[in-house]
């Protein structure tokens, strides 16, 4: 029978130090300087790390003690009371619908016109390559606009070190290595596939070896 | 005949009199000039101005110096004054220019800069000092004013047009005003100087600034709390209604009653109705045919997009209100790269100051080309001449057979030829490469596309609008 695992194993909030920034210092300098531009919008290829970044972010405004609000476009309708918030994340912008694009191009304007309030985006293209409203997609390149720039695997490496340290795990440098070369290579995959190895380490009471990882990665391959 | 040290104030004179004062402050005024025994030399900060008054405007300066003084050299060349320059302020211009809105290139205003050690320096807000509390109901941006509107080519008539209600509100020859164009040329900031203007002149007036697409969300919500009788008192005792993007209107047929009767009671009392919107009016869809007719009634002007000179002349503004050090070089580059909307070229500055301000270094050419890497790399996306062919096919409404075909009829031919002046200004194709392309023409009946086509854009407004939004359609 396999040991039951208790769900004990802490949920971070990213913040800005857990972030691997090695080729994105700027874009991190840019968030945390509030006196920077108050319009950002980022963009990158999936995995780079652009959720963390805005979760990291509405983070940071709790620390500040001010009234935030993270939305994810393909998860949920934008509420109109998001205005209301002084730091709003918008996350996935590609999925915006019509409708929630309205909704977000009002948000902008009223945050515009008042003078006060952060507005912080993200999708997958640059603003002028977005399939969205022309009135929205100009403002977003309005701002400041940085790309995230994919980690190298040195990066990867690094940052899956990191959260290993954080769970008290001792990982092997070259579970690490298979992994990036047989498993998907986004950091998100590769942290959701370390803590699934966690887990399963610990039911199967079995330290995270590279003939554990093999066995791990078929199984999971062989499910649809 | 005149010294020749006295050539240049005078030869300034003259220029600030002929030219714009955005013209002229951004190109004339770097210039000093050097007089020596039998010759004047004009010398150009920099290689980029230096390229552009030999382009534009040296031949005018020979010509002044011909009239004033004789056969006299006039050298253009790269430096700065060696002594005492000879530039001056302008004696007693001929003319001051009506409009304030010069560009920002003034050398003077650029050696302000401070000694501080961050390259960037907060922003100022002086206008919002300067306007009062009653402001606020206006819903104004204080900033936008007819002062910081950058004026060019696209944007003169319609500037022309706002200066004359501002000083006049309610003229029926003007009103109402409907101001349209593309996203992001800078209708909002048009309008929004008017209001500023009026309220700067009567403050008691009242004036009311709103996005459609609040004043239709303000309509439901004036119903559900039943405060509807209050809404219309509100909007039909206004002396000057800004309404943004009435596009937004399309399709919401409550909304466009409830307009329709403020829009009457506004313009029978002789009050002003300024309204913008991305399409002219007979375009708008799904909007009632009695309010589209009512736009047509006053004033309609068009926008178009900023050209090169006006999208430099944007950014030395912008870097001037921020006090940021700019080069011409540097705008000029940045301008080059940024072609669609003022937003897009502002966002690009934008990003150069935090780039600064980042590795703490002052903004040269080099670092824009490192800050803008990835801009530009996305911008410079190929567009190939079949897309080109395809849009300029679909937008006429003729078969792309079309472009490749002998017909010479006019509807075809022309069409045809905005394909080709859009496929040299896009690709990188050479003028045989695009008449290949084209059903196997020679590269003269390429040429002469594009002439034809650069012609007919000075005289032919339909043309230009056509080639703008086949352009920034092609671009975006």
């Amino acid at each position: 029978m396999d040991q039951l695992v208790l769900d004990l194993a802490p949920v971070p909030l990213p913040v800005f130090d857990t972030f691997v920034a090695e080729r994105n210092r700027e874009v991190i300098a840019a968030l945390a300087d509030p006196g920077c531009e108050r319009f950002i919008y980022l963009w990158g290829e999936v995995g780079s790390g652009k959720t963390h970044l805005l979760q990291a972010w509405i983070a940071h405004a709790e620390t500040l003690g001010r009234s935030s609000i993270y939305l994810d476009a393909k998860a949920e309708r934008l509420p109109d009371f998001a205005r209301e918030a002084s730091f709003i994340a918008v996350d996935h912008i590609d999925d915006l619908d019509p409708d929630d694009q309205i909704t977000l191009f009002s948000i902008y304007n009223s945050l515009k016109d008042a003078g006060t309030g952060y507005l912080l985006m993200a999708g997958r293209k640059p603003p002028m390559a977005l399939a969205l409203r022309d009135d929205l997609r100009t403002r977003l390149g309005w701002g400041l606009v940085f790309e995230v720039k994919a980690l190298s695997d040195e990066d990867k490496l690094a940052a899956l070190h990191a959260h290993a340290a954080k769970r008290q795990l001792a990982v092997a440098d070259d579970v690490f290595r298979y992994l990036l070369t047989h498993w998907r290579r986004d950091l998100t995959s590769l942290i959701a596939m370390l803590d699934m190895l966690d887990r399963y380490s610990l039911a199967m009471r079995r330290p995270i070896t590279v003939p554990l990882v093999k066995n791990v990665l078929q199984t999971t391959r062989a499910q649809p | 005949m005149t010294e020749l040290d006295q050539f240049w104030p005078l030869c300034l004179a003259r220029l600030e009199s002929e030219l714009s004062s955005q013209q002229f402050n951004t190109w004339i005024k770097p210039l000093a000039a050097e007089a020596s025994e039998d010759s004047v030399a004009l010398l150009a900060p920099n290689r980029f101005i230096m390229q552009f008054i030999k382009d534009r405007f040296l031949g005018r300066i020979e010509e002044i110096a011909v009239e004033l003084m004789g056969e006299v050299p006039v050298e253009l060349r790269l430096g700065a004054p060696q002594v005492r320059p000879m530039r001056a302020e302008p004696a007693a211009p001929v003319a001051a220019p009506a409009a304030t809105a010069g560009a920002a290139a003034s050398p003077s205003a650029l050696a302000r800069q401070p000694a501080a050690p961050s390259p960037v320096q907060p922003r100022q807000t002086a206008a919002s000092k300067v306007i009062g509390a009653g402001h606020e109901s206006t819903r104004l941006n204080p900033a936008f004013t007819f002062d910081t509107l950058v004026t060019g080519k696209g944007n003169q008539l319609a500037r022309a047009a706002a200066a004359q209600i501002a000083d006049n509100p309610g003229d029926p020859a003007y009103n109402p005003l409907f101001v349209y164009g593309g996203v992001g040329l800078g209708k909002t900031h048009l309008i929004q100087a008017i209001g500023n203007h009026v309220y700067q002149k009567s403050p008691q007036a009242r004036i009311r600034y709103i996005h459609a697409e609040r004043y239709v969300a303000d309509i439901m919500r004036a119903y559900q709390h039943k405060a509807f009788d209050e809404f219309k008192r509100y909007y039909h005792s206004l002396d000057l209604l800004l309404i943004d993007d009435i596009q937004f209107f399309s399709g919401k047929n409550r909304t466009q009653e409830e307009f329709f009767y403020a829009f009457n009671a506004l313009i029978e009392g002789g009050k002003q109705v300024i309204m913008t919107c991305d399409t002219y009016p007979k375009q708008i869809e799904g909007m009632e045919e009695r309010l589209i007719s009512r736009f047509s009634w006053g004033l309609t002007v068009e926008i178009q997009p900023p050209e090169l000179e006006m999208r430099v002349a944007i950014l030395m503004k912008k870097a001037e209100a921020d006090n940021i050090k700019l080069d011409h070089n540097v705008a000029f580059f940045i301008a080059q790269n940024m072609r669609s909307n003022v937003r897009e070229l502002e966002g690009a500055l934008k990003r150069v100051v935090a780039y600064a301000r980042f590795t703490n270094q002052s903004i040269s050419m080099d670092l824009v080309k490192e800050a803008l890497k990835d801009i530009l790399a996305a911008g410079n996306r190929q567009v190939t001449v079949d897309t080109i062919q395809k849009t300029v096919a679909d937008y006429y409404k003729i078969k792309l057979s079309d472009m490749h075909s002998k017909k010479r009829s006019r509807d075809i031919a022309r069409p045809r030829q905005i394909a080709m002046a859009l496929a040299k200004e896009i690709t990188q194709l050479s003028l045989p490469n695009i008449g290949e392309a084209f059903g196997g023409r020679d590269h003269t009946t390429v040429l002469h596309a594009c002439k034809t086509i650069a012609e007919m854009r000075t005289v032919d407004s339909d043309i230009a609008h056509d080639y703008e939004t086949l352009l920034s359609m092609l671009r975006n």
